[in-house]
């Protein structure tokens, strides 16, 4: 009896001891340590949203993120083992299968695959059709270790057209350190919380493959995608305005040049050129400095800067436009002499001219007499109402603004009044200038300029409201400028009329700073008009840099200003004047 | 049966208790992963039928981009209207006379 129990513990020790032992390893697992499990085989993966569309103002797609494809390799010890030929022949493998197909050996493509990477990725930028016939081959030949990952891309359709005002995303770390997408110029950084989409990151079970289990509805959580864009501006219009620059450009010789089109009774910008301007699709090839000039880039305005003067000595009272004054070549201002642009051929001026024909002339000895009757007292609030020397507040990112020196200040002195009232010793970016004289052709009101029109949420659509942003000067002075400018189109700056349309406009030809005085070489030309005079709709203002042609805005910038009139009024549907 | 042996098919019987008890959470587990595998399937399939859905978008968009329109325009034999000046008509257009509303 005491032989037979004996016997019966011996036997039934050991499978005894192999039981218990695996049972409490498995209680340990399944109640007290699932993470060990959990941890060992986890993956945490990143779920990238899609960034939101940006659209024209007639749904035309200018940014859209596509999906692409990236192929890894993954060759992992526990599925294959550490011997090297294994890994050659699991190599020769995914050669001979979808070698033939993508037309590349991913053998040569993975031959710069370090040891210590467990993956590597061998092709990108895959398109969906690709990606598709990659998996098929994969799940056919029974291959593993071989992965297509999808990933998004910023495409954009037009090109080089709306780069700048609509910009580009690049690679840049989020505030929690993890590299992500995000928009570096124009809308796509002004409206980065909107375009962005929020991304998940979900934290899975994986297979000995690295294929997720997923065990919960956490697992299956999904990244919201971005805002969609609709923007005020018309790609046509655009199409428009860059082939009337460049053809400008290339007439008149010059390196680069600027053009904003505008409506000023709402303040919505139609169509923004910069010359040269750069592709979206390739930010890796753009230089850091890549921007939006029409917003970002400062420039002494010149004679287009007598509208605002005039307005302010209209709107003060201290002249009218039938009054007039002695013109003479030169007079001394504050000290420093100021001359016409034409003293050399009138060293005497043009003698008695009323208002109208100050603009039309462009006298500055004119502009600095109606500078010197305002008095710095009233000359400087009439910029200031204007919104010179501060930002337009323009729905795009890095506005450049330089103060005016101005009345009061330390640095200030009576001579900088004399060359302030015709442009000189005043910087503005095209925009605000643009916006500045849009007040004239919208009966003294400044409206905020803006580049959105509405941003579609999945919560409903957010629309841009045309916001007034202060009155420069009263709708009679605007009306009664609105004449005088229509005169110098009529009178003397004729390559700025528009067959049909009568059109008001000033031309502008800008001395260049330098750290040294002014270029003796190249100006700035420029012209900045509006129409239809009796109701004016679009505001147009062309910039030409350094052209080598012509150093007057009369010459390059007025005949740019009026074929882009010619062509885009009638797309505006704005009726031909008799 | 002594009470020896009573004791060691108790612990005997209570260690198999055991091992079935894991072994169906087990197989729960397997069977809640397989059906999350179906539905991560399907999602999948949603994910892949949305990504197609714009890489067609894509090539629309492609397609009716300003440089490719002019470039099949060009195809098609139409040129830029170099020099062509538009003539403006004025046409008089009386549209219907706006009557009481209903």
């Amino acid at each position: 009896m005491k032989e037979q129990s004996l016997r019966f513990w011996v036997v039934a020790f050991a499978p005894a001891l192999v039981l218990g032992l695996a049972l409490a390893r498995l209680v340990y697992l399944a109640f007290w340590a699932p993470e060990v499990v959990f941890g060992v085989q986890a993956r945490e993966i990143r779920l990238e949203p899609r960034r939101g569309s940006i659209l024209d103002r007639n749904g035309a797609v200018l940014a859209m993120d596509v999906p692409r494809y990236r192929l890894v390799l993954e060759y992992l010890p526990i599925a294959y083992g550490g011997d090297p030929r294994r890994r050659e022949a699991w190599l020769n493998r995914i050669d001979e299968v979808l070698a033939p197909f993508l037309g590349f050996s991913l053998r040569e493509a993975a031959a710069g695959w370090p040891d210590t990477w467990w993956q590597f990725p061998v092709a990108r930028d895959l398109p969906e059709d690709v990606a598709r016939g990659v998996a098929r081959r994969v799940q056919e030949a029974g291959l593993r270790g071989v992965r297509v990952v999808p990933y998004w891309a910023r495409m954009y359709p037009e090109g080089a057209l709306l780069g700048p005002v609509v910009g580009f995303v690049v690679f840049r770390p989020d505030p929690e350190g993890v590299e992500r997408r995000s928009g570096a110029v124009g809308v796509e950084r002004a409206y980065e919380r909107d375009l962005a989409g929020r991304p998940v990151v979900v934290r899975v079970p994986v297979d000995a493959e690295g294929r997720p289990l997923p065990l919960d509805e956490a697992a299956l959580a999904e990244p919201e995608p971005g805002a969609d864009i609709v923007l005020t501006l018309d790609r046509t219009l655009q199409a428009i305005v860059a082939e009337e620059l460049a053809r400008g450009l290339q007439e008149s010789r010059a390196a680069r040049g600027d053009a904003v089109v505008l409506n000023p009774r709402t303040g919505e910008i139609l169509a923004m050129v910069s010359l040269p301007g750069f592709d979206p699709n390739h930010p890796e090839t753009l230089p850091p400095d890549a921007r939006n000039p029409a917003v970002q880039d400062l420039y002494e305005p010149g004679s287009v800067f007598k509208i605002l003067t005039m307005a302010a000595a209209l709107e003060a009272g201290v002249v009218r436009p039938e009054s007039r004054y002695l013109d003479q070549g030169c007079v001394e201002f504050g000290g420093a002499p100021i001359c016409n642009w034409d003293a050399a051929r009138y060293p005497q001026g043009r003698g008695w001219l009323d208002m109208t024909e100050l603009l039309v002339y462009s006298r500055n000895v004119g502009a600095a007499a109606l500078a010197r009757m305002l008095g710095p007292e009233r000359f400087y609030p009439a910029l200031h109402a204007f919104g010179i020397g501060e930002r337009t507040d323009v729905d795009l990112p890095d506005e450049a603004v330089m103060r005016v020196r101005a009345y009061g200040d330390p640095d200030w002195r009576e001579a900088d009044m004399g060359r302030q009232s015709f442009g000189q010793a005043v910087s503005v970016t095209p925009l605000q200038m643009a916006v500045a004289v849009s007040a004239v052709a919208n009966d003294g009101l400044i409206m905020r300029p803006f580049v959105v029109r509405e941003v579609r949420t999945a919560e409903g659509v957010r629309r841009t409201e045309p916001q007034v942003r202060r009155r420069a000067l009263s709708a009679a002075t605007a009306r009664a400028l609105r004449e005088m400018l229509a005169a110098v189109i009529e009178r003397e700056a004729v390559k700025a009329r528009v067959p049909g349309y009568r059109m008001a406009g000033k031309t502008g030809t800008a001395q260049i700073p330098t750290p040294f005085g002014y270029d003796p070489k190249g100006t700035i030309a420029s012209f900045v008009g509006f129409g239809p005079v009796e109701d004016p709709q679009v505001l147009i203002l062309v910039k030409i840099d350094r052209p080598q042609r012509s150093p007057w805005g009369s010459e390059e910038a007025a005949p740019v200003f009026a074929r882009i009139a010619a062509r885009i009024l009638p797309l505006l549907r704005i009726r031909a004047g008799e | 049966m002594s009470p020896r042996r009573r004791l060691a098919l108790a612990i005997a019987g209570g260690m198999l208790f055991g091992v079935a008890w894991i072994l169906l959470f087990t197989f729960l587990s397997t069977a809640a992963v397989e059906q999350g595998q179906v539905v991560q399937r399907l999602s999948e399939a949603r994910a892949a039928l949305e990504r197609e859905n714009l890489a067609v978008r894509e090539a629309i968009a492609r397609e009716s981009a300003l440089p490719r329109l002019r470039e099949r325009a060009r195809a098609l034999g139409f040129g830029e209207a170099e020099g062509v000046r538009p003539l403006l008509l004025s046409v008089p257009v009386s549209g219907p006379v706006e009557g009481p509303l209903p």
